[in-house]
């Protein structure tokens, strides 16, 4: 390979640096620009906060949506092999039972220790049965 | 459509492991049974991976000798490869695996009802290491490599009341997916040249071509060899080394550095030597540079350490150092004996860390071992000899492994490499007689050692092995150098 | 035969540990009796040995075909004193550590081990086991000083150890190249000295192999300038470490020249006389002006070894019979005196616990068997006629005189050097009036330390009045030696250097 066979990265490069600079530039200039300072407040429901907005929200939000994104993708493989399960016979069916059993084994063992469960006191019972027993 | 080439035997040994660490999981929320229930399961699995792995090896060896075809060991449209250097490294894995949790299995038993989330992610970080050695395709040696090291992270940071697990894990973690990030764009960076992702491929591609202006070719040699470096603590590479060995429980520590220390090497082996063997013009002198810088500044630094934890962990970047020597010299067998060694002897030192200062500890001072020798006289004599071992002395399985790569680094003509091998293994000697200055040569009186069983036992094997290796190597040698790649 | 006499030692260190450790006393004298067992076993050979060049009672099993390792074991008359040597010293080390009361079973175990180690350097004809033996040594020896040793022991022990790690380091990198070499020029890997023997080498890869060999063994000898190690070595090692350092752990240096370098790289040799003559020189009269302003009697014995040392350099690499035979001789002769000196400096230490000449005077009085010894010893060391240091040295000086006349002439100064500072120091200790309390009533000598010093006496005494019960045995094979030599570089020996002028002559004159 030459250089020259790089030109076309070279150009597709140029051109989207050249997208993002020409698009910021361009509403720089052409937007009308009169702040307010309602404008320049925080929007929240049309109303003027009366406190910070909270920093911090329970863990166990990032936890389901972790869960979701692992069970959804996984689906996307299944859809893979769905479209081309004749041709892959026995082997498909074979790989795909072992692939579904790593799911669902992964859902059983969640659910079990109680991380769909939405009550995180009785969720985290499962970490300390010896303290529980104690009491 | 083209149905793949089906060999299940080619993945038996991980789809065990891996199953295995399902069953830990359900056994473990369905009945919550004692430690040794679950022991059990791992048992289990592990026996079963390592009884295919010999059926894999008798396969890999009729294969070479004429009984079956050389194709029978291609699997999964080339995806695996089941020869005998992928054989030799997961069975060098599963070893490491059983003596590790071996080593472990009183900080397992300390997690409580954690402790089946640490064996199954022990379980999947073999079984990813495992796919690493074996893979054909760079794309699966990254997905190996990938699997094995998420397992890693979390293993670091398993303590999470300690606030140095933490770091060690995070630490571990950004700058471990950093590595792979930069050895996923050499990958690409290959493709790009040779449109090619296997590694018997590439081979074929260059022994047929020969490429006028190789740029993107080496850079992308350049990267895998800086990402897979990173695994293997080579310097520069190995700046998270001291941390993340000073930081995750001594409990894992020892599996986990050598764990990544077998298949990243394999890999680099794999890929350099069989994949890229015809450009060794142009990395053979980086490799021989990486592994003098290793072999000097590993030992050099190791020298000053005031921990111990800290100490081995810059000797095994002096270490990665000896071994990288025997990549320069070309023969995989050099490369697979010493690895396999070093496993035992890293995996049984850090069993001894973790009896002296407790295994879910972070600092252990090298001040702690001062007379061992009297306060625990098993403990210490055994210590001595993985040390002595992994100085390289004679009458240890060390020194015939590190004989046997200079030997090859000679012999493929890089003299000053074994030179500089050589005298670094004099600074390495220092290295390690500080330690064992501290537990003989010292005075200090203390309470007797406590030492559990478990750590006995590994330390009792590791210290066979090294010994019973160095006196007579023929054994491990011969397996070694007939578990040639194809 | 010479397995055994290698895994006696071992078999015996085995039992020794396995006996419990608070029955300690049985692990000294049950290390002893064992240590004899080798002793009989090298007598035997000795007396079985038939004096004709070339090697005896061999061995050859393959160990590693691929790498071309085999263990292969020979005696000729250049080893066989050095084995005897060995396995006597052994057991009169262990005799001499009563004292020793902390870990004594590991002290028993380390020793027996160390002569394990020495032995198997001695016999050893492949490159390989040689170096395992000659690297494994180190760490029962490194054991030995840091663990017994006086104050500063730690110290001397990791300085011995990375010392002499350092110059075997490099040998190894040269073994390495021998092998391959071989496989490059007949086909396979070797590293049996037989075999290496017939490589044909450049003369520039000869000589930087000569260089790594030679920097290995310079370290081990020590000479001149890389002994700094062996002074606090020794003066910090236990008497039975120094006993051991000095009679057989530096002979590991010599004999190394005398096997390895000569044989392996003849011409290279050759053209290293006057380097090696030189440092060997420059050694033997540094370490007499050193020897002579010690304070410490023990550092004074240690630099004396160094002086001593270089005669059996000299003698080396002055090549003619003469001096070569001198020069083994010469190996024995040191092992036996300097051996017995520092176990009379130890026992004088047991008494008084200081090593300061200052500190003494006068316990000629208190102790006369001592004071008999200690200078029937500085006697032998200083090279009395009729004692076995005269032999060696006045062979070495004759033997160099004919090749390396000038520097012989220097060395000769050593001689009138060792009289200065042995018989000063006997003065400064032994003789004048008791000043100090301390010094008015030492013990005597027991039973014991004259049992152990007594066949140390004697052979002095034999090799002294008959060398002739070694020189037998040795002169075959150093002229094989020296005829290895001239074959190879076709160096041109100035009569009467050879052992034929002299019987020539002799026969003429009769």
């Amino acid at each position: 390979m030459t250089l020259a066979d790089y030109l076309p990265i070279g150009i597709m490069l140029v051109l989207a640096a050249g997208f993002v600079a020409v698009s910021l530039l361009a509403s720089r200039f052409f937007r009308p620009n009169r702040p307010t300072p309602e404008k320049l407040d925080p929007y929240e429901c049309g109303i003027v906060p009366e406190v910070e907005p909270v920093q911090r929200f329970p863990v166990k939000f990032y936890l389901v949506a972790m869960l979701f994104v692992i069970f959804d993708v996984e689906i996307i493989f299944l859809f893979a092999w769905g479209s081309i399960w004749t041709e892959l016979g026995w082997y498909g069916v074979a790989a795909v039972l072992i692939f579904t059993f790593f799911v669902l084994e992964t859902l059983v063992y969640v659910w079990k220790r109680g991380a769909l469960d939405w009550n995180v006191k009785r969720r985290s019972r499962y970490l300390a049965p010896e303290t529980r027993r104690a009491a | 459509m083209i149905t793949p080439e089906i060999s299940w035997l080619a993945i038996l040994p991980e789809l065990g492991l891996a199953l295995g660490a399902a069953a830990v999981l359900l056994v473990e929320v369905q009945w919550k049974p004692r430690a040794q229930v679950l022991g059990m399961v791992v048992a289990g699995a592990l026996t079963i991976a390592l009884a295919f792995t010999v059926v894999q090896w008798i396969r890999a060896q009729d294969a070479v000798a004429g009984a079956g075809q050389l194709g029978d060991l291609v699997a999964f449209s080339r995806m695996i490869l089941m020869d005998g250097f992928a054989v030799f490294g997961r069975f060098a894995l599963l070893v490491t695996t059983a003596i590790g949790i071996t080593a472990g299995w009183r900080l397992i038993e300390g997690l409580g009802r954690r402790r089946a989330e640490a064996l199954a992610l022990i379980l999947l970080a073999s079984a990813g290491f495992s796919i690493m050695v074996s893979a054909n395709n760079l794309v699966m040696v990254f997905l190996g490599l990938e699997v094995g090291s998420i397992a890693l992270y979390v293993l670091a940071g398993m303590t999470r009341s300690s606030s140095t697990s933490d770091e060690a894990a995070l630490k571990y973690f950004l700058l471990g997916s950093f590595a792979s990030a930069i050895f996923i764009y050499g990958v690409a960076l290959i493709y790009a040249g040779t449109g090619q992702f296997e590694i018997l491929a590439i081979r074929s591609f260059f022994s047929a071509f020969i490429v006028t202006s190789p740029g993107v070719i080496l850079i992308g040699i350049a990267l895998m060899i800086v990402g897979l470096g990173f695994k293997v603590s080579a310097a520069p590479f190995h700046a998270w080394a001291p941390d993340v060995y000073q930081g995750a429980p001594a409990g894992f520590v020892g599996y986990m550095a050598a764990v990544a220390k077998i298949a990243g090497f394999a890999a680099i082996a794999r890929i350099l030597i069989t994949g890229l063997g015809d450009l060794e013009v142009n990395w053979l002198p980086v490799v021989a540079g990486i592994s003098a810088l290793s072999m000097v500044g590993g030992s050099l630094l190791a020298l000053v350490q005031a921990d111990i934890r800290r100490m081995l962990a810059y000797s095994s970047v002096a270490t990665a150092g000896f071994v990288m020597t025997g990549v320069v010299g070309g023969a995989t067998s050099g490369v697979l004996f010493y690895v396999a060694v070093y496993a035992l002897q890293l995996v049984g030192s850090f069993a001894v860390v973790a009896a002296v200062s407790g295994p879910a500890n972070s600092a252990s001072s090298m001040d702690e071992y001062q007379g061992l020798a009297t306060r625990s006289p098993g403990l210490a004599a055994g210590f001595t000899i993985l040390l002595l071992g992994m100085a390289g002395l004679p009458l240890t399985s060390g020194f015939v492994a590190k004989f046997g790569v200079f030997s090859d680094a000679w012999s493929a003509g890089y003299q000053w490499l074994v030179i500089v091998a050589v005298l670094a293994s004099v600074l390495a000697f220092a290295v390690y007689l500080r330690v064992v200055v501290n537990m003989y040569m010292s005075d200090a009186e203390g309470p007797t050692l406590e030492v559990p069983d478990t750590a006995r036992w590994v330390l009792m094997i590791a210290a066979a092995a090294t010994i019973i290796w160095g006196i007579l190597p023929g054994s491990l040698l011969d397996l070694a150098s007939s578990a040639f790649p194809l | 035969m010479l397995t055994w006499l290698i895994l006696l030692p071992v078999l015996a260190a085995i039992i020794v540990s396995l006996v419990p450790s608070r029955r300690s006393e049985l692990h000294l004298s049950l290390g002893i009796a064992l240590a004899v067992l080798p002793l009989a076993l090298a007598g035997y050979v000795f007396w079985a040995f038939e004096p004709v060049s070339g090697y005896q009672f061999i061995e050859d099993v393959t160990w590693y075909a691929p790498w071309g390792i085999g263990w292969t074991l020979g005696i000729d008359g250049i080893s066989l004193p050095m084995v005897v040597l060995t396995t006597l010293l052994v057991p009169i080390a262990l005799g001499a550590s009563t004292s020793i009361e902390k870990r004594r079973k590991e002290f028993v175990v380390y020793t027996l081990l160390l002569e394990a180690g020495m032995i198997g350097v001695f016999l050893a004809l492949d490159l390989f086991i040689f170096f395992v033996f000659f690297e494994a040594i180190l760490i029962p020896m490194y054991f030995i000083i840091g663990i017994w040793g006086s104050d500063r022991r730690v110290y001397a022990a990791v300085k011995f150890f990375i010392y002499t790690a350092f110059g075997s380091a490099l040998m190894l990198a040269g073994i390495i190249a021998l092998a391959f070499t071989h496989a490059e020029q007949f086909g396979s890997l070797s590293f049996a000295l037989s075999d290496l023997m017939r490589l044909d080498l450049p003369i520039g890869a000869e000589r930087w192999l000569f260089a790594a060999f030679a920097l290995a063994f310079a370290i081990k000898v020590p000479l001149f300038p890389v002994h700094t190690w062996l002074p606090d070595a020794h003066t910090e090692a236990p008497t039975a470490g120094s006993v051991l350092l000095a009679g057989v752990l530096l002979k590991l240096g010599t004999y190394g020249l005398l096997r390895f370098n000569l044989s392996l790289f003849p011409e290279a040799s050759v053209d290293a006389v006057w380097i090696m003559g030189i440092l060997a020189v420059v050694g033997i009269v540094y370490g007499a002006v050193v020897a002579i302003v010690q304070p410490d009697l023990k550092r004074l014995v240690a630099y004396s070894s160094v002086s001593h040392l270089g005669f059996i350099v000299l003698g080396t690499f002055a090549f003619t019979s003469g001096a070569m035979q001198g020069a083994v001789i010469q190996n024995v002769n040191h092992g036996i005196t300097t051996g017995a000196l520092f176990l009379l400096v130890g026992m004088l230490y047991e008494r008084r616990h200081t090593k300061l000449i200052s500190e003494f005077g006068g316990i000629q009085k208190s102790m006369p068997v001592f004071a008999g010894f200690f200078l029937f010893m500085a006697f032998a060391s200083i090279g009395l006629p009729g004692l076995n240091g005269f032999v060696g040295e006045f062979l070495v000086l004759i033997g160099a005189y004919a090749t390396l006349p000038v520097l012989a002439v220097i060395a000769a100064s050593g001689v009138v050097l060792a009289a200065i500072y042995l018989l000063w120091a006997y003065e400064r200790v032994f003789t004048g009036v008791p000043e100090k309390p301390e010094n008015q009533n030492l013990a005597d000598l027991s039973t014991r330390e004259v049992a152990l010093l007594a066949p140390l006496a004697a052979l002095v005494l034999v090799i002294g009045l008959y060398p002739n019960v070694l020189l037998d045995k040795i002169a075959p094979s150093a002229e094989a030696v020296l005829d290895h030599v001239v074959e190879a570089s076709g160096l041109v020996i100035p009569e009467p250097g050879r052992l034929a002028d002299v019987f020539v002559t002799d026969g003429e004159g009769e």
